[in-house]
């Protein structure tokens, strides 16, 4: 097993971190999440609390 | 301290962050002076004071006074600033901030004095002895768990992408450092100590975490106060939260994958070179992605880089960063890597970074931050800040030109032959041609540190309450 995994570690990291990547980008740009998002983005302006 | 806060939610912390902000700005001096007078040295060798004040030794003072000194103390301010705003919470554990605050100015302390003294463990950034490694590693835990909790109590429902890039810079910076010092004191009592893993695997180890302390402390740490402090003074939001997201997961994990390209052309394994290479390539593009996320920010509201000269430090810093993050690249390419590796060329490199990037972005947030902190509508002068910026871009300019010069000119003539095959130039030669350069570069740095002495007035005056119409 380990032998395989160090034989074919290349190939294992392009594709996991490949996917990843994918995945994550699919996840972000989902449809339907731009206001979620857009309301994130505004965390920082909304606290006017005590300026 | 002169303050007497005016305006403040009960609920912030702010006296440990004005600490923290104060400090930054007396160890940003002190560096910088450092960092000025190893530059005279190499052009004047006669300044070399024997024993305690020659290069060697003063070397690590300056790189550890700008990085963990001047940059750590930023991070620590304008973290524990950004997670209580962010988070609407008061920073947790009562008085543990306070003890990261005196814990961390120790570690500096003990630090700087065993270098001047001579002890080190001989590890570029990692110079400090086993000791203070162990007390930093008990500060840098209170950090993590002051940080942590203030995250976990929030009373906002999400975690701004400020946060995340700092989360990420606590908890790497804590790994590299557990990795990279995992050393044997010869006694208890002493001083000396010799680390555990030898040869190209401690070389190895070292370039990881050499290269993720650029990764994670000065890269990865500063984007969180470029998420926060660019889109507040702006007053408008990032350009693409979206993206930030992309960025964050996008540079965590292949910057850890790019310290190989430290060791090219050494005894470590050829496929580990080409792997540190392939990835510092790829990190072009989260860099720049990160770069452009920071710059578009201001879409729609360019007329605030003219107005505004604190918007104009973040903004060149960014811009800074951009370029920084594109000679890194190029320079791990393995043929380009033989003639820049070894020459001044890596000097001028890193200072586009920290110069360029870490220090204006941390300008722009100390500008937007002191006024802040200390109850003032803004800070005394901004026409000081447009100097600051001016006098330190110029500065920067003149020292990266000159090392870019200076540093090509030295690799070539070390590559030269003659017709018969032997070496054109000895090594002193290439050392008495670099001189004028070496004096320019000195002259970028007194103009470095001069903007920085601009700042500490402008800051005073700040801190004072005097106000004056701009």
């Amino acid at each position: 097993m380990i032998d395989w995994v160090s034989q074919h570690a290349g190939v294992i990291g392009l594709l996991f971190f490949f996917s990843f990547f994918v995945l994550a980008a699919l996840w972000i740009y989902r449809p339907g999440s731009k206001k979620n998002y857009q309301e994130q983005a505004n965390i920082p302006l909304k606290e006017e609390d005590d300026e | 301290m002169t303050s007497e806060v005016t305006h403040t939610n009960p609920n912030y912390n702010y006296d440990v962050v004005r600490l923290f902000t104060l400090a930054t700005i007396f160890w940003g001096v002190v560096g910088f002076a450092a960092g000025v007078f190893i530059a005279l040295q190499m052009a004047f060798p006669e300044l070399n004071i024997e024993p305690y004040l020659n290069f060697g030794r003063l070397r690590p003072v300056h790189t550890s006074a700008v990085i963990f000194a001047f940059g750590g103390n930023a991070l620590f301010a304008t973290s524990y600033y950004v997670v209580q705003r962010t988070c609407h919470a008061r920073l947790w554990g009562g008085n543990l901030p306070l003890f990261t605050f005196f814990g961390y100015q120790l570690v500096i302390v003990m630090a700087a004095l065993g270098y001047v003294l001579g002890v080190t463990q001989g590890k570029e950034y990692a110079e400090p002895e086993w000791y203070v490694d162990l007390w930093l590693t008990i500060v840098w835990v209170a950090y993590l768990a002051v940080y942590m909790g203030t995250l976990i109590t929030r009373k906002e429902k999400h975690i701004y992408v400020a946060n995340w890039f700092y989360l990420s810079f606590i908890i790497t910076v804590a790994v590299l450092h557990l990795g990279n010092n995992i050393s044997i004191p010869v006694d208890l009592l002493g001083a000396k100590s010799y680390s555990a893993p030898a040869g190209v695997q401690s070389a190895m180890i070292q370039w990881w975490y050499g290269h993720n302390a650029v990764g994670f402390f000065l890269t990865a740490g500063f984007l969180g106060m470029m998420y926060y402090f660019i889109p507040k003074r702006a007053e408008r939001p990032v350009y693409s939260y979206r993206l930030s997201i992309l960025h964050f997961w996008s540079l965590i994990f292949i910057y850890i994958w790019a310290g190989p390209h430290h060791l090219h052309y050494t005894a470590l394994p050829d496929w580990a070179q080409t792997l540190g290479m392939t990835f510092s390539i790829i990190l072009w593009m989260p860099s720049w992605g990160g770069m452009i996320n920071g710059m578009m920010t201001l879409s729609g509201a360019w007329n605030k880089l003219r107005e505004d000269p604190v918007i104009r430090f973040m903004i060149i810093g960014v811009a800074f960063y951009g370029m920084s993050t594109f000679e890194g690249p190029l320079m791990s390419i393995k043929a380009v890597n033989s003639l820049s590796h070894y020459t001044d060329w890596t000097i001028g490199h890193v200072h586009s970074g920290a110069l360029g990037w870490v220090g204006f972005i941390t300008f722009g947030a100390l500008y937007y931050l002191v006024p802040k902190l200390w109850g003032r509508e803004e800070v005394y002068s901004l026409k000081l800040v447009n100097l600051h910026l001016w006098v330190a871009t110029l500065g920067i300019v003149l020292y990266i030109a000159a090392m870019w010069v200076s540093g090509i000119m030295q690799g070539l003539m070390w590559r030269s032959y003659d017709e018969m095959g032997f070496l054109q130039y000895s090594f002193v030669e290439s050392v008495m041609a670099m001189h004028p350069f070496y004096v320019i570069r000195a002259l970028g740095g007194v103009l470095y540190l001069s903007g920085a002495l601009i700042m500490v007035y402008n800051f005073w005056r700040t801190i004072r309450g005097d106000a004056r119409v701009n």
